[in-house]
């Protein structure tokens, strides 16, 4: 395989909602390119569409106008090559924790879905909460579950829409720097939503800046940081200086 | 009074440290009966006083111990457990069609967004119609039997559960279809996975409360017209001025009541057992 396959390319993406005032531009036109095995954050601040634009990039929401392509087809919501991991946890109380894990493979009818779910499941620490059930979990534990529940069908393309913005900070920090840790091992193609800079700046490869009312593209920051991430990094000198940096981009706009 | 508070282990009170450690089963069972045993005790007691001081008359209002003593004989005669068995097929049959019918043709709107929408207002108009005005029509179509009973009972616990299927269905969390949407779940497996189990907190809540409606239904037909039953049993003996017997056969009914609802309140916890932790 290429290893192209699993691009991304979003091209003049429109999307216009029917609203009271008449129509709003959520999103203006549109151009992105990601490449395989790439990190990058949509950041901005709220009502400049980043969350539209992932969904749109996750076949949930269909554009106005314009394309998305992944790998070559068009983004769909049920596509098995990209999951997506929402800013709830959103586990089902009925299932256990390695049922709620699994749930995506078995959908999908795969006979190994309890073996990858329990590999899913160490890779993120949770082999031992395997039969606990979801509500003994803390938050943070939940939204790690939902990520090993995102990862379990092993897909090439990860899509995030804000999955820490509700953890307290330190949980917050320990979440993102196993992320980091999986995206060195594993290399999948991930856009990643958030308004928290320092995390995308920790987590990224590039940072999509974006402006509210119409939804654009500001500017978009390459983050030359050397992988593997550490948490050191965040306080680093250049991580700083590239925080600034994304800062003053969106300044105008918050 | 000091030494009462002292916190030291030889002078606390004795009662207290042994309770302590036995704080389990028992003694929350007695925190929560305690309380309404002396209110139950209370009331039959200041009732069986009034009577027995001849401020009301015991015909109108017989003692707590002649209804008493009414159940007991009451329980030993044939045709009290043939009225008993009558009252409770009609009940039973009533409840299982009502809430089946109710589960299937709910799940089937809810599933159809047209059907929803152009059923909807019919079924909320039934659940506010009082239902039991139906009876003496069901006694026409279906006689003085059984049937016109079993149906009474259906269609009064029908409407709710209907309801309730329906609101559950609609309640499911939207990030949770969502996510289903994006598993590539097919209709059938995001039903079973999400919409069954999401719901069936509201669907067995709806069931529990169909249940009574089922005995309050059996007990109204035949009332309007019937030849054995519980319904029977406690309007003959109004008729005939005994009105202790007739309170016995209330209490019969309270009894099969709380056996029915204590039966479906156990399925209930097992089915919904995450029920109290989300």
């Amino acid at each position: 395989m290429p290893r192209d396959d699993f691009a991304i390319r979003v091209a003049g993406v429109t999307k216009v909602y029917n609203s009271d005032s008449g129509p709003v531009a959520a999103l203006d036109r549109i151009d992105l390119d990601i490449r395989e095995g790439e990190f990058v954050s949509l950041l901005g601040p709220s009502g400049c569409g980043k969350s539209t634009l992932l969904h749109i990039v996750a076949g949930l929401t269909e554009p106005s106008s314009g394309s998305v392509d992944i790998g070559g087809s068009p983004a769909q919501a049920d596509r098995t090559d990209v999951s997506i991991m929402l800013q709830r946890p959103v586990l089902f109380p009925w299932k256990n924790v390695l049922q709620n894990v699994m749930l995506p493979a078995k959908l999908q009818g795969r006979a190994d879905a309890g073996e990858a779910a329990m590999h899913f499941l160490e890779l993120t620490g949770l082999a031992d909460f395997a039969t606990k059930q979801v509500w003994e979990l803390s938050g943070g534990m939940k939204q790690r579950v939902s990520l090993a529940r995102g990862l379990a069908t092993d897909p090439p393309v990860l899509l995030m829409d804000e999955p820490f913005s509700a953890l307290d900070e330190f949980t917050r920090e320990r979440l993102n720097v196993e992320l980091a840790r999986l995206h060195d091992e594993h290399g999948r193609t991930t856009l990643f939503v958030t308004h928290n800079i320092a995390e995308a700046v920790f987590l990224s490869d590039r940072i999509v800046t974006m402006r509210p009312r119409p939804g654009g593209v500001v500017d978009i920051i390459d983050i030359a940081l050397p992988r593997p991430r550490t948490a050191e990094q965040t306080t680093s000198a250049a991580a700083t200086d590239l925080a600034l940096k994304v800062r003053e981009s969106i300044s105008a706009y918050l | 009074m000091s030494s009462m508070v002292s916190t030291e282990p030889g002078t606390a009170l004795p009662g207290a440290v042994a309770t302590v450690p036995t704080r389990s089963r028992t003694s929350r069972l007695w925190r929560a009966t305690w309380p309404p045993t002396v209110v139950i005790v209370g009331i039959l007691a200041v009732w069986e006083a009034v009577v027995a001081l001849h401020w009301v008359n015991p015909i109108i209002l017989p003692p707590p111990s002649a209804i008493g003593a009414s159940l007991a004989g009451l329980v030993t005669e044939p045709f009290f457990w043939e009225a008993a068995q009558a009252t409770m097929t009609e009940t039973l049959a009533g409840f299982l069609i009502g809430i089946v019918t109710a589960w299937m043709l709910g799940t089937l709107l809810g599933m159809s967004d047209l059907a929803r929408r152009a059923l909807y207002p019919i079924v909320v108009a039934f659940q506010i119609t009082p239902r039991i005005a139906f009876a003496p029509i069901f006694l026409t179509w279906f006689g003085f039997g059984l049937e016109s009973k079993i149906v009474m009972a259906a269609t009064i616990c029908f409407f709710p559960l209907l309801l309730n299927v329906l609101v559950g269905m609609e309640t499911v969390d939207r990030d949770a279809r969502t996510l289903m949407r994006s598993f590539g779940a097919s209709r059938w497996q995001e039903y079973r996975e999400l919409t069954l189990p999401a719901s069936l907190p509201l669907i067995l809540a709806g069931i529990k409360n169909a249940v009574t409606l089922a005995l309050i239904g059996a007990i109204v037909a035949e009332f309007v017209g019937a030849s054995v039953g519980m319904g029977v049993l406690s309007k003959t003996f109004s008729f005939q001025l005994d009105v202790a017997s007739s309170f016995a056969v209330i209490i019969a009914l309270m009894f099969f009541g709380l056996v029915l609802y204590g039966i479906v309140e156990l399925i209930d916890k097992k089915l919904v057992y995450w029920r109290d932790q989300s």
